[in-house]
């Protein structure tokens, strides 16, 4: 064990590894650096919970921070890495990272047992593209075609298999919006699989409420599948967290309508109109997923017309609803998340700190602290400017390169 | 009595007239604008300096300029002073990017630009000062671009250039590569031949030789592959596009591509691949063309070929992508501008406007400058490729893109540093007229303060 000292100059820093001024990691894999113990020196170290812009010093090994502080005596080997700034891995809360082979179910409208983590690939590009932006953990999300549209998973972004997985059979997806609509028509053939329910939103209302209804009646739902009966009793009584898939501020009252008659409170995923219905939102307990940023740069409408607003992240600080911002490309959601309006501590917490408290890990991921998971970023400046590059990603304690392509 | 009441009430409107109508000249026609960091594009940035603007044009630009009494000042201290964007390639203020129909050389973008549209809102408000309309990339000659600035209430006040360039596109908009490029030799053929008549001193029928073309058109060479082709120009003809077939339309479309094959007229050329380049550079060559290459995210594979060239092209909207080689499936994250810079090839980007992005910044060039910046561009070389580079592309490089003393007063007042992600445009400035105010800017304040409505 090294023996750590803070706060005092070091007066003996042995150093028998190399150090790395600035690593230029290629390969694809992580370089073997011959431990895995860092002492990560930051001109800046950005956690919304704990150290802001100030300079300071990260020991990791065994995957974990093991000691934060400004000088840091090391004793034993360990890779030194310098660093301009340094912020906590990013948490990406509604991701479909991985998800192969079609993400959703066409022929059946409730398969609320078919679990996302049974078809991430986890060789996928999209893993490499997730690291080069800095996600060190992400919830796999099953596309909303179908209304009961399977199980979340939760994983890290690299590292074997096994060691990835946070949650394989996570939150259950229920689709409160127009999605499930849109692959089935009215006017197909009697037999196809097209031809089924819901071919409208009453519908997609219908089919959650109907299916709840006869659980909790003792039924069982469609065709008597005991794995889709025994998933939604689990919802019903509680054991199964429930995540509603709905952007407009109708879609939102429905979720949480069904939620109020069902006595379940389901997590708001989307949220574009979350801001019209902010107090009543806010009454009612529900937290949101925002996803709408990730559209909202130029377009002025986006799914099902939604009228996006930039910072609706903004008011829902202020009204103290407990949000995080989710979707594609992370960092620039809060640089622009910054540029309208949340303070930069604000912004960075909105893809770290807040997405791990509503996914339940803050324990673990989400900050820089003692003994959460060693799942940081580097970058080469300030993290919400857009001139600043990521020069590297670390998740569990190794070390990714900022250019993951094997050249 | 009345007669001279009269003629002395009139008199004192004529005087309140005209003084009011004096003090709006002098309020329009000389403006200072003081306090504000200047960056001037050609030569260093002033920490505090004062641009004088007299009837559209910068007189004067310096840290110790003296104000005359009778300019309307406009207070920018702690601002930052730039010139506005300039953008050098996009279709977005035209009410649809392409005509169905593919070989259009006879038509003008001015036609369909529309002042009032959203668009220009929306150049104001970022900061876009001139820009190139070009039809789209779905075509095979798409008709000719013209240089407008974004701000006037008639198209005819707003251009800079109605001949600004023709649209050559070597994206199949129907059938396949092959076809593309051999309808447009043998248009650019055509083109030639009636050249070559005038200078022997021919007089050139234009009907007989329409005709004749029209007949040539049957040839085995010029036949496309199969039927594909054909159906697709039935699918065309049942949506009525514009037929092109009259004599007028095709003396005007012939007239646009003599003009081009003699290098009065610019040719925008999209390539959409590394191989529509080769093809590009090869038709270039045979038909003496003047081209700005306007580059698919993929024609980074022809960056060496293009660098042998020394001009400057307008790359993809998309920056940063990734790709996995089909044989080897390895993946490769590509960063488009600093392959370029590497290759020593200048250029100048597009931002993508409504409809799909692939980040959320690309709509913005203060956002795409910054990128190239992240990897590697020096900021000074980023802001001249939003700015002066791309003016020059256009060819109103001795009008705008810099703050020079002669130079059209396009200006953009900023809150702080240029590439700075928390910058906004404070106030758009053309022709020495503010166009733009962010405090007058409703949609921004709903867009900022979200409410239910």
């Amino acid at each position: 064990m090294p023996k750590t000292v803070s706060n005092s100059l070091s007066t003996a820093i042995i150093l028998s590894a190399l150090i790395i001024l600035s690593p230029r990691i290629g390969g694809g894999q992580e370089k073997d650096l011959g431990n895995d113990r860092f002492l990560i020196r930051a001109k800046h170290i950005y956690s919304a919970n704990g150290t802001w812009g100030d300079k300071g010093e990260v020991l990791v090994y065994g995957g974990k921070i093991k000691f934060i502080g400004d000088a840091i005596d090391v004793s034993s080997p360990i890779t030194i890495l310098e660093v301009d700034s340094l912020m906590p891995g990013i948490v990406d809360a509604y991701s479909s990272v991985g998800l192969s082979g079609g993400t959703s179910e066409v022929s059946r409208e409730i398969t609320p047992e078919f679990d996302s983590y049974s078809a991430i690939d986890w060789s996928s590009r999209d893993f490499l593209e997730a690291i080069a932006m800095g996600i060190t953990t992400a919830q796999v999300i099953p596309a909303t075609e179908s209304v009961f549209s399977g199980l979340a998973c939760i994983v890290k972004t690299a590292g074997e298999p096994t060691e990835r997985t946070i949650t394989s059979s996570g939150s259950a997806v229920i689709a409160v919006c127009s999605d499930p609509t849109s692959r089935n028509r009215a006017r197909s053939r009697p037999d196809g699989i097209y031809m089924r329910q819901p071919t409208n939103r009453m519908g997609v209302v219908w089919i959650v409420r109907s299916s709840l209804a006869r659980i909790r009646s003792g039924g069982t739902v469609d065709g008597a599948d005991p794995m889709s009966t025994a998933l939604l009793k689990e919802i019903l009584n509680g054991k199964k967290k429930a995540i509603a898939v709905s952007r407009t501020d109708f879609d939102i009252r429905s979720a949480l309508d069904v939620g109020d008659e069902f006595g379940f409170n389901p997590t708001i995923y989307g949220g574009d109109e979350v801001y019209r219905i902010l107090d009543e939102f806010k009454k009612r307990d529900g937290q949101v997923v925002y996803t709408a940023l990730a559209r909202a740069a130029a377009t002025s409408r986006g799914n099902e017309g939604t009228a996006l607003r930039w910072n609706v992240p903004g008011r829902l600080i202020e009204a103290d609803v407990p949000f995080c911002l989710a979707g594609d490309a992370l960092l620039d959601q809060a640089r622009f998340a910054f540029r309208f309006g949340l303070t930069p501590k604000q912004a960075i917490a909105a893809i770290t700190s807040r997405p791990a408290e509503i996914l339940g890990l803050s324990d673990r991921i989400g900050s820089i602290a003692i003994e959460k998971d060693a799942d940081l970023v580097a970058l080469n400046g300030d993290p919400l400017q857009p001139t600043s590059s990521i020069s590297w990603t670390m998740v569990g304690g190794k070390i990714y390169g900022n250019d993951m392509s094997k050249q | 009595m009345t007669n001279h009441l009269m003629k002395y009430i009139a008199a004192i409107v004529a005087l309140l007239s005209l003084s009011t109508s004096h003090a709006l000249l002098h309020a329009d026609g000389l403006l200072a604008i003081q306090g504000a960091k200047i960056i001037p594009i050609v030569g260093d940035p002033i920490a505090v300096g004062t641009i004088l603007i007299r009837d559209g044009k910068i007189e004067a630009v310096g840290k110790d300029i003296a104000i005359p009494g009778e300019a309307k000042v406009i207070d920018a201290t702690g601002k930052v002073i730039m010139p506005g964007f300039v953008d050098a390639h996009n279709a977005a203020a035209m009410t649809s990017a392409n005509e169905r129909n593919e070989f259009v050389p006879f038509l003008s973008v001015v036609d369909s630009i529309d002042p009032v549209s959203p668009y220009f809102e929306e150049c104001r408000r970022n900061g876009i000062t001139s820009a190139a309309v070009v039809p789209g990339n779905s075509t095979l000659i798409g008709g000719q671009a013209a240089v407008i600035k974004t701000a006037g209430q008639y198209v005819n006040d707003m251009l800079l250039k109605r001949e600004a360039g023709l649209k050559i596109s070597l994206r199949p908009a129907s059938g396949n590569r092959m076809s593309q490029l051999s309808r447009l030799r043998k248009e650019l053929d055509k083109a030639k031949r009636a050249l070559e008549k005038e200078a022997k001193g021919e007089k050139l029928d234009t009907s007989a030789e329409i005709k004749k073309e029209g007949e040539d058109a049957s040839k085995p060479a010029d036949k496309p592959e199969g039927g594909t082709e054909e159906t697709k120009e039935e699918g065309n003809a049942d949506r009525q596009p514009v037929s092109g077939s009259d004599a007028a339309s095709q003396a005007a479309g012939l007239e646009a591509l003599k003009k081009a094959i003699q290098g009065e007229q610019s040719v925008y050329i999209y390539c959409e691949n590394g191989m529509d380049v080769t093809a590009a550079i090869q038709l270039v060559a045979d038909y003496s063309l003047k081209p700005i290459f306007v580059l698919g995210p993929s024609c980074y594979k022809a960056a060496e070929l293009l660098a042998k060239r020394n001009e400057t092209v307008i790359l993809d909207p998309s920056l940063v992508y990734w790709e996995t080689n089909p044989r080897t499936r390895e993946d490769k994250k590509v960063i488009v501008p600093q392959i370029f810079r590497a290759a020593k090839v200048p250029f100048v980007f597009q931002t993508e406007g409504f409809g799909a992005r692939t980040s959320l910044g690309s709509s913005f060039f203060w956002y795409q400058a910054a990128t190239a910046v992240k990897y590697g561009m020096p900021e000074k070389e980023a802001l001249e490729a939003i700015t002066l580079l791309p003016a020059k592309r256009i060819g109103i490089g001795h009008l705008v893109g810099s703050i020079e003393v002669g130079k059209d007063a396009d200006l953009l007042v900023l809150t702080g540093e240029p590439l700075d992600i928390s910058t906004w445009v404070d106030q758009t400035i053309i022709d020495g007229k503010v166009v733009y105010e962010r405090s007058k800017d409703e949609k921004i304040k709903r867009l900022l303060a979200p409410v239910a409505e």
